[in-house]
């Protein structure tokens, strides 16, 4: 995807290759081409220099093939304000437009496709066009769910087992496992690297790895 | 909190003024702290023209794979505040208490998602 970018990773290069891949095959709720479709929302939304408002549908302004409007105003909402979404929004959207298993494989692909978005802006690569989605129904593949006080999404059963950021998508395995496989560890570092605090690959130390991730969150307004 | 135990492991004291782009390049903020924070400004919000010079600047103080890696955590702090933000994750227990003086200095009580709920 970075060919000819100078200082690109391999490992980098292809995991943002698996989440082009990933986009356009079927996923537990939704099927390939719905999938992506709503990797073109994102995509639109994270490079749009100046998006619309976030309580302005998106759908008043575009029309996406295989997507119903009020799950193209969420893909916009999500991608390009995250930070301004609510309970009760969440609530309103999981009793009228999908279930919340569905919603949750939505938040992987905005999240996934943000970061692919994102490294591409960022090292002055062009995007490639996303490869032909893969027809097949959705699997419906979901772990036993369970609610916890620490997100509004059900996570797999038990809850509460690790950090809310961890367990946020674990009702969405396919996506849960391309995060925190595939992309956290190419991006940031893996899991078990987190804990040496002294780790790095070479280039930034941990605390430069850390001032970039706090400033980011920062920037996004985002507590995280 | 992660930023702040990194630099106590390298026997450091953390200036979070770093985070909000006040430290400059002395004490115990990061080296290029400043050039850092200036190229993940220009990645998130910055003309395509100022990404450019951000780019350049970090690259010429370190090396292409440096930005290259920079460029990588940016990406995957834009995936996890979506992440966190899409899905409502919640501070784990202790972490309002352990994260104050960050909060403070960076406004974080007044962040979006909390005014938004």
């Amino acid at each position: 995807m970075y060919r000819g970018i100078a200082g690109m990773r391999d490992d980098l290069s292809d995991a943002h290759d698996a989440v082009w891949r990933h986009v356009c095959e079927p996923g537990s709720w939704w099927t390939g081409p719905e999938r992506r479709a709503a990797a073109t929302v994102v995509v639109d939304a994270f490079t749009d220099p100046d998006p619309s408002l976030p309580w302005v549908p998106a759908s008043s302004m575009i029309t996406v093939d295989g997507l119903a409007p009020a799950v193209v105003d969420a893909l916009h909402r999500m991608t390009a304000h995250a930070s301004t979404l609510t309970r009760s929004w969440y609530d309103a959207l999981t009793e009228s437009a999908m279930t919340e298993p569905a919603y949750v494989e939505l938040c992987g692909i905005v999240a996934s496709v943000s970061a692919v978005a994102s490294l591409a802006r960022s090292v002055g690569a062009t995007l490639p066009a996303l490869p032909r989605a893969i027809d097949g129904p959705p699997t419906s593949q979901v772990p036993e769910l369970d609610r916890s006080s620490r997100n509004w999404v059900p996570v797999a059963a038990p809850a509460a087992t690790r950090a809310p950021v961890v367990e946020a998508l674990s009702a969405a395995p396919g996506e849960l496992a391309l995060l925190w496989d595939h992309l956290a560890p190419a991006q940031y570092m893996a899991d078990h690297q987190m804990v040496d605090l002294a780790w790095t690959r070479g280039t930034l130390s941990r605390p430069q790895m850390e001032l970039v991730a706090a400033r980011v969150a920062v920037l996004r307004q985002c507590f995280f | 909190m992660m930023l702040r135990a990194s630099v106590k492991h390298a026997g450091g004291t953390a200036d979070l003024r770093a985070i909000i782009g006040e430290a400059g390049e002395v004490g115990d903020a990061p080296p290029h702290s400043g050039l850092l924070v200036a190229f993940a400004d220009a990645c998130v919000h910055g003309t395509p023209e100022a990404l450019v010079v951000a780019r350049q600047r970090l690259t010429d103080a370190t090396s292409a794979a440096f930005a290259v890696d920079a460029a990588g955590v940016v990406a995957n702090f834009e995936m996890m505040t979506r992440v966190a933000d899409t899905t409502g994750a919640a501070y784990v227990d202790g972490a309002q208490a352990a994260t104050a003086d960050a909060r403070a200095l960076t406004g974080a009580d007044a962040f979006e998602t909390v005014r938004w709920g």
